[in-house]
């Protein structure tokens, strides 16, 4: 079973019009915690992934998927 | 300046910082070991060593844990880098002891040198991981 984290982040954000930063705000996160997560550099925590989730108006599942899922 | 600006500003002066300090640390162990053995230059290297291990705690946070700006200075992704460069600190703190030991054995090098050099070891190393960490996720 593949453990990379795959997002559609990016997408998801540009849907919406909003910047890094502007997301970054939202959920009270630094922008450079939203670039790591959109570039798959980090793998956020439950907490942040329902955060982002929330702030996009998609379900959790949705924003991430497993590589081989 | 909104606040996700600030902090961001703010997270790459400490970037920056850490990997100055760094050199400045690493720069202190080599001139106080090799060239200049005085008072003042031990002094220094403690001071740069106390300095650092400053700056890769979370003391602003600490300090007032309230604060918006401090929260998003050490948010989830701060914490992960700061994670990160400590098990890098440790990994370099390792390999500096056992490469030292048969020296220190052999007393070819002295206990007080011997910690000098696993300190800077660890310290250089975590520094150095957690500034290029910082730098990297705020392009």
């Amino acid at each position: 079973m593949s453990d990379t984290l795959l997002n559609t982040l990016k997408d998801e954000r540009e849907r919406l019009g909003l910047t890094q930063a502007a997301l970054a705000e939202r959920i009270g996160v630094s922008r450079k915690t939203i670039n790591t997560v959109e570039n798959g550099v980090f793998v956020p925590s439950t907490i942040l992934a329902l955060r982002l989730a929330a702030a996009l108006d998609r379900p959790v599942e949705q924003l991430f998927r497993l590589a081989d899922q | 300046m909104d606040m996700v600006e600030q902090a961001e500003r703010q997270g790459r002066a400490l970037a920056i910082c850490c990997l100055v300090l760094a050199a400045l640390l690493l720069l202190a162990e080599v001139v106080g070991s090799r060239l200049l053995h005085s008072d003042f230059a031990d002094g220094f290297w403690l001071g740069m060593a106390l300095v650092c291990a400053l700056t890769l705690m979370p003391w602003r946070r600490w300090l007032r844990p309230t604060s918006s700006l401090n929260r998003l200075l050490d948010d989830e992704g701060v914490r992960e880098h700061r994670r990160m460069s400590c098990t890098a600190g440790f990994w370099a703190a390792l390999l500096a002891a056992l490469a030292t030991a048969p020296m220190a054995h052999d007393t070819i090098l002295a206990a007080y040198d011997v910690s000098r050099v696993v300190a800077t070891a660890a310290l250089v190393a975590a520094m150095i991981a957690f500034g290029t960490l910082e730098l990297r996720a705020a392009r």
